[in-house]
C-alpha cells in the first residue's frame, strides 16, 4: 500500500508514514477483542433482569457455584420456529456449563442431576477446605421469562442440597 | 563512484567518496511487506466490530434456599411474616404490581414498594424488623424481572431473611 513517487530529477523519495495507522488499527482490534461478548459454556446469552436502584454486587470469580441459565424462547437467538410461536414468558431451555436441558416433564430430573455433579465437584475440589467458600447456585434467568420456569431451578437447588443462591441482574446503572 | 567488490583493478578507477556521500548513495532501504499484514488487520477489525455486542455489567443479590428435601423443608410461615404478592398486570403480562401482606394498597413500581417496605420496616421496630422473614409469592405467569424488582426492593430495604413462597 505505500505509495513512493520518485521526482523526476531523483532528487526524494515521498511515502505515507504507515507506522501510526498500524498502531491505531491494532488498538481497535485490542478495544474490540476485550469489549466484545464472548459466548461461554456458563454465561448463556440473555437479558438479565434490569431493576431500579440495583444493589446488586459483582459476584467473585470462585468455583464453588454453578450458574443456571434460563433462556428465553422471545430472544433474538432462539431458533427461528420457536420464536414465531413462543408465548410471553415462555422459556427456550436451561443451560448448565455444556449441558442445554429442554423445557418438558425430565427437566426438573435434569437439574437435579446437574447441580447435583456440580456441588460433588467442587467437595472434590482442594479449594472446599475452605470453609468461608460456601458452594451456590446462580440463578441467571432471561428477564422476560415468567417465574413459572425460574421456580423449578430454586427447587431443584433445594432438592440437590444446595443451601445458598445468588440471582443475577444488571449492577446499578446511573440512568436507572 | 564508490569501489564495487565486483571491480577488479585496473578495470575502473576508483575515485575517492566521502562517508557523507556514501551514506546518502548507497544504502539498501530494508522494509518487510507490510501489505498483507494490513489486510489480515482490517479483515480482524471488520470482524470485530460487525460481530461484537456488549455485555451487560452483571452483579448478584444473596439468598438463601430452603434446606434439604424441598418437601420437607418447607415450613410454615411465622404471623409475623412479611409478604409480597407479585402479580403480572397488563396486557400481555409485561408489567407488575405488588401488594403487601395486611394492606389492599397495591404498587406499580420498584421504588413504591421500597417506601412501603422501609416504612413497615420502622413500625415494626426498626433494627430489629430486620428479623423479620420476608416472603415473596410471585404468581407464576409474573416476569422474572419484576421478581427480581421485589427481591432487590426488599434487600434495598435490608430485610435479612428473604425467601420465596413455595406451594
Amino acid at each position: 500500500m505505500a505509495k513512493s513517487h520518485k521526482s523526476a530529477g531523483g532528487a526524494g523519495e515521498v511515502s505515507f508514514n504507515m507506522t501510526p495507522m498500524i498502531d491505531c488499527t491494532f488498538l481497535l482490534i485490542i478495544f474490540f477483542i476485550i469489549a466484545s461478548q464472548t459466548a461461554s459454556d456458563e454465561l448463556a446469552r440473555l437479558l438479565v433482569p434490569q431493576v431500579s436502584e440495583s444493589v446488586a454486587v459483582k459476584a467473585p470469580d470462585t468455583p464453588n457455584r454453578v450458574i443456571v441459565n434460563v433462556q428465553s424462547a422471545e430472544d433474538e437467538n432462539a431458533p427461528e420456529d420457536v420464536r414465531a410461536v413462543a408465548i410471553p414468558g415462555q422459556a427456550l431451555q436451561y443451560k448448565i456449563g455444556g449441558n442445554e436441558i429442554a423445557i418438558g416433564p425430565n427437566a426438573f430430573r435434569e437439574l437435579v442431576r446437574l447441580i447435583r455433579e456440580a456441588k460433588g465437584r467442587w467437595e472434590a475440589n482442594p479449594l472446599s477446605a475452605d470453609k468461608s467458600l460456601v458452594f451456590y447456585m446462580e440463578v441467571r434467568a432471561d428477564r422476560r421469562v415468567a417465574y413459572g420456569a425460574v421456580a423449578p431451578v430454586m427447587e431443584a437447588a433445594a432438592e440437590a442440597d444446595v443451601e445458598k443462591m445468588r440471582i443475577s441482574l444488571e449492577l446499578y446503572r446511573k440512568d436507572n | 563512484m564508490p569501489a564495487s567488490p565486483s571491480m577488479k583493478n585496473g578495470d575502473e578507477v576508483a575515485h575517492y567518496v566521502s562517508a557523507r556521500k556514501q551514506r546518502g548513495r548507497g544504502k539498501v532501504r530494508l522494509q518487510p511487506p507490510l501489505t498483507p499484514m494490513i489486510d489480515v488487520t482490517f479483515q480482524l477489525l471488520i470482524f470485530f466490530m460487525l460481530t461484537m455486542t456488549f455485555r451487560q455489567a452483571e452483579g448478584v443479590l444473596p439468598g438463601n434456599l430452603p434446606a434439604g428435601d424441598t418437601a420437607e423443608a418447607a415450613t410454615p410461615l411465622p404471623d409475623t411474616a412479611v409478604r409480597i404478592v407479585i402479580m403480572p398486570h397488563g396486557e400481555k403480562n409485561e408489567l407488575a404490581r405488588y401488594e403487601l401482606s395486611d394492606s389492599n394498597f397495591r404498587m406499580d413500581t420498584g421504588e413504591q414498594l421500597f417506601q412501603a417496605l422501609t416504612d413497615r420496616k420502622a413500625s415494626m421496630g426498626g433494627a430489629s424488623a430486620s428479623e423479620v422473614s420476608l416472603v415473596l409469592q410471585p404468581y407464576m405467569n409474573v416476569k422474572w424481572n419484576w421478581v427480581t424488582e421485589a427481591y432487590n426492593q426488599a434487600v434495598r430495604a435490608e430485610f435479612k431473611k428473604i425467601s420465596f413462597a413455595t406451594n
